[in-house]
């Protein structure tokens, strides 16, 4: 297939699906929960002239952000130490592969408990739930650094923080993106969880109380507006990963896909 | 005094339960200006040695001196050059090049008009904004082969870094390498597998033993003329049919140890 008609049918399938849902929708083929696209829009149209969507896309962009900057932060740095020094290692392996399959969610209750029903406690389970994923990559990115670049950069007479910076920081790279980008995704999902169970603003109440006063309408308002967030931030992220990882992606399919 | 001296260096590591004996008791001293192929059976320590002179191994025993002084850790004093992979893939090539110079301390600008010049002399000054994912395996070789003069160590240590080409390119680079050393006149001492290789570019060549490795035959290659027909001449056919019957009796022996 040409490049042409990839693009277009990478259009038309959403815009056809769109389409019959919407002539679905209004000759009342649709059950009552599945409301039709000009539905969601005009219910997303009443959320912004409330102002109540920008409140909630601030609320939750807040948590969002700063959970998951922490959680990446300390799994970078925590990562990277395991990476580097065997004993870092051998203390967080074991309590990281104990605590890494259990839905980080059924910590909500404590963390409630910890730092009550405000903005801390979602900040905090979000950067818990992120920090995993971007931990195993930072840790496993070092132990997979060519070791023959390690030793090309002390030949030439590189100090240890020179090799570190250097070269250990952006062999990495590649993995610690990956690691970020699985880490923001549990970041969301975490993010809409807390807000469902213990919050009173940010999108997910949207959601929760839109299913609650069985207005569909906004409960898919809140859902359209938590994917075009997440759409977004993944997007930044990759687009800040392209750049960053410049040479690393020659040669590489997602290069192509990307271009 | 030899520039590179090397007395009852043993290396022995262990593989499992057993104790690997690589390296036995090697002697051998190099003196400035030579240029020394290592030739020997796979698994014969010479790779080892070459990780040895250049600190990347400790040796289990034995003496090693550069300029009379014992070698230390890896420094630019020895300058490595591998088989692959050794470009920092998100460097272009001129940043690569540039890199030992800034390992130096050169201001930027001196630097990349250094680094051009060295790409310059590997024919590439017109790939110096591309990175290493975008080179040909040949063209990273010579910018690792310019990345090595850029870094103007006292011994180049090179372990078989055109063994992973295809032999076209191998012999375009042997051509390149050997023009240029015999301008820089460079100690090197230079790993590899290939007999014609070794004494194409060799001014000596040692033949290394089976496992553990010992010092087979040491041979000192006339100055020939290397330019023209120089493989098709009578004394270079002599020579390699001197190196392989030396090398072959080792091979041998190195497939009795491992199907043993």
């Amino acid at each position: 297939m040409t490049r042409a008609r990839v693009r277009i049918l990478n259009w038309l399938i959403p815009v056809g699906t769109l389409f019959v849902w919407e002539v679905l929708g209004r000759a009342g083929m649709l059950p009552r929960y599945v409301t039709s696209p000009s539905a969601i829009i005009a219910a997303l149209w009443e959320l912004t002239e409330s102002g109540e969507l920008l409140l909630d896309l601030g609320v939750s962009l807040y948590r969002v952000s700063i959970g998951f900057a922490a959680g990446t932060v300390a799994g970078i740095l925590l990562g990277l130490g395991a990476g580097l020094i065997p004993g870092v290692r051998h203390f967080f392996d074991p309590l990281v592969s104990f605590l890494f399959a259990i839905p980080k969610v059924a910590f909500l209750p404590i963390f409630l408990l910890l730092f009550g029903i405000g903005h801390a406690s979602k900040i905090a389970i979000i950067a818990f739930s992120g920090f995993f994923p971007v931990f195993i990559a930072a840790r496993q990115a070092v132990l997979s650094v060519n070791p023959i670049l390690l030793w090309t950069a002390r030949n030439m007479g590189a100090p240890p923080r020179t090799v570190f910076f250097r070269v250990v920081i952006p062999a990495a790279a590649p993995q610690l993106f990956a690691g970020m980008r699985i880490g923001l995704a549990q970041a969301f999902v975490v993010l809409f969880a807390a807000e469902l169970i213990g919050s009173r603003a940010g999108l997910g109440t949207i959601i929760s109380s839109g299913d609650d006063g069985g207005r569909f309408d906004l409960m898919f308002a809140g859902i359209v507006s938590f994917a075009a967030v997440g759409f977004v931030s993944d997007r930044l992220l990759m687009s800040i990963r392209k750049r960053a990882l410049k040479g690393q992606l020659i040669g590489t399919d997602e290069q192509q896909v990307l271009q | 005094m030899p520039l590179l001296e090397v007395a009852n260096l043993d290396k022995t590591f262990a593989l499992g339960q057993q104790t690997v004996n690589a390296i036995d008791k090697l002697s051998l001293s190099i003196e400035d200006h030579e240029f020394v192929s290592l030739v020997g059976p796979s698994g014969c320590g010479k790779s080892t040695f070459l990780h040895i002179v250049g600190g990347f191994e400790a040796a289990t025993a034995g003496e090693l001196r550069l300029n009379g002084a014992p070698v230390g850790p890896p420094g630019p004093d020895r300058g490595m050059m591998f088989q692959d992979l050794s470009l920092f893939p998100w460097l272009t090539a001129l940043e690569n090049v540039a890199w030992p110079l800034e390992m130096k301390g050169m201001k930027k600008a001196e630097r990349l008009a250094k680094a051009r010049d060295y790409l310059d002399l590997v024919h590439l000054s017109r790939y110096g904004d591309l990175y290493p994912g975008q080179l040909s395996g040949g063209m990273k070789q010579r910018v690792a082969l310019a990345r090595l003069f850029a870094l103007d160590p006292e011994v180049l240590l090179m372990d078989e870094p055109f063994g992973a080409l295809d032999s076209q390119t191998r012999e375009l680079l042997q051509e390149e390498l050997q023009a240029i050393w015999r301008r820089a006149r460079k100690t090197a001492l230079f790993v590899t597998h290939d007999i014609d290789e070794s004494i194409y570019l060799g001014t000596r060549v040692i033949v290394f033993t089976a496992r553990p490795g010992r010092i087979k035959a040491d041979i000192r290659i006339p100055q020939l003329d290397r330019s023209g027909d120089f493989r098709k001449s009578e004394q270079y056919v002599a020579l390699r049919a001197q190196v392989w019957d030396l090398l072959r009796e080792e091979v041998l022996k190195a497939r009795a140890l491992e199907e043993a």
